[in-house]
């Protein structure tokens, strides 16, 4: 996972590497999903999260479709 | 997760929160547990192992950085940063990742100048390797 300056970069750094383009996620929405993820991990009552709890933490985030399945 | 796991747990959350870096654990039979989940990362070179992930936050530098007055926090990616700013609830602080910089003011990150955050790995394959993801 790593944050690129434009499509172009992310497409430069994929051919260099010899691996596919994977998911691109803007800024802003990397921000939902990073506070929906993690913005509770220093709460004394977290509790590991089920697969079906993260899934829907992604798919509200607006990650969807079989690169986002996590199981 | 046992309570002594949990107990364990939010003693390297604290201590990370407190200082950007792992606490020594003498637990190790709990550590070791913590990892089986996936709560933790040990670099098991190390004697005893080392913690180099605590999700969002990471006792390695390569990754990324944040930045708060007089404060700095260690992540492995700009995700994980963002998330350290969820956790603690930063409202100003600068994320350094990749060659690149995002500020966040009043909680918000910019949108970074157009930045772009990629996944190479599908979800389903992160625990595989998690450093390459």
């Amino acid at each position: 996972m790593r944050l690129f300056r434009s499509e172009e970069d992310v497409q430069g750094w994929a051919a260099g590497e010899g691996r596919p383009v994977g998911a691109i996620v803007p800024v802003p929405q990397l921000q939902r999903l990073a506070r929906a993820w993690y913005g509770d991990r220093l709460d004394p009552a977290w509790r590991p999260r089920t697969v079906e709890q993260s899934q829907r933490i992604l798919r509200d985030a607006g990650l969807t479709g079989a690169f986002w399945a996590l199981g | 997760m046992t309570g002594r796991e949990l107990a364990l747990r939010r003693e390297v959350m604290l201590a990370f929160a407190a200082t950007g870096d792992p606490p020594a654990v003498a637990d190790q039979p709990a550590l070791r547990a913590l990892a089986e989940r996936h709560v933790v990362v040990l670099d098991d070179a190390a004697v005893p192992p080392r913690i180099l992930m605590a999700h969002p936050f990471a006792g390695h530098r390569e990754g990324a950085r944040v930045d708060a007055p007089g404060r700095s926090w260690w992540g492995n990616c700009a995700w994980d940063a963002l998330g350290i700013v969820a956790a603690l609830g930063l409202q100003e602080a600068t994320i350094h990742a990749d060659g690149l910089t995002l500020a966040v003011r009043d909680g918000e990150v910019d949108a970074g100048g157009g930045a772009l955050f990629h996944v190479a790995v599908p979800a389903r394959r992160w625990w595989e390797d998690i450093a390459d993801t």
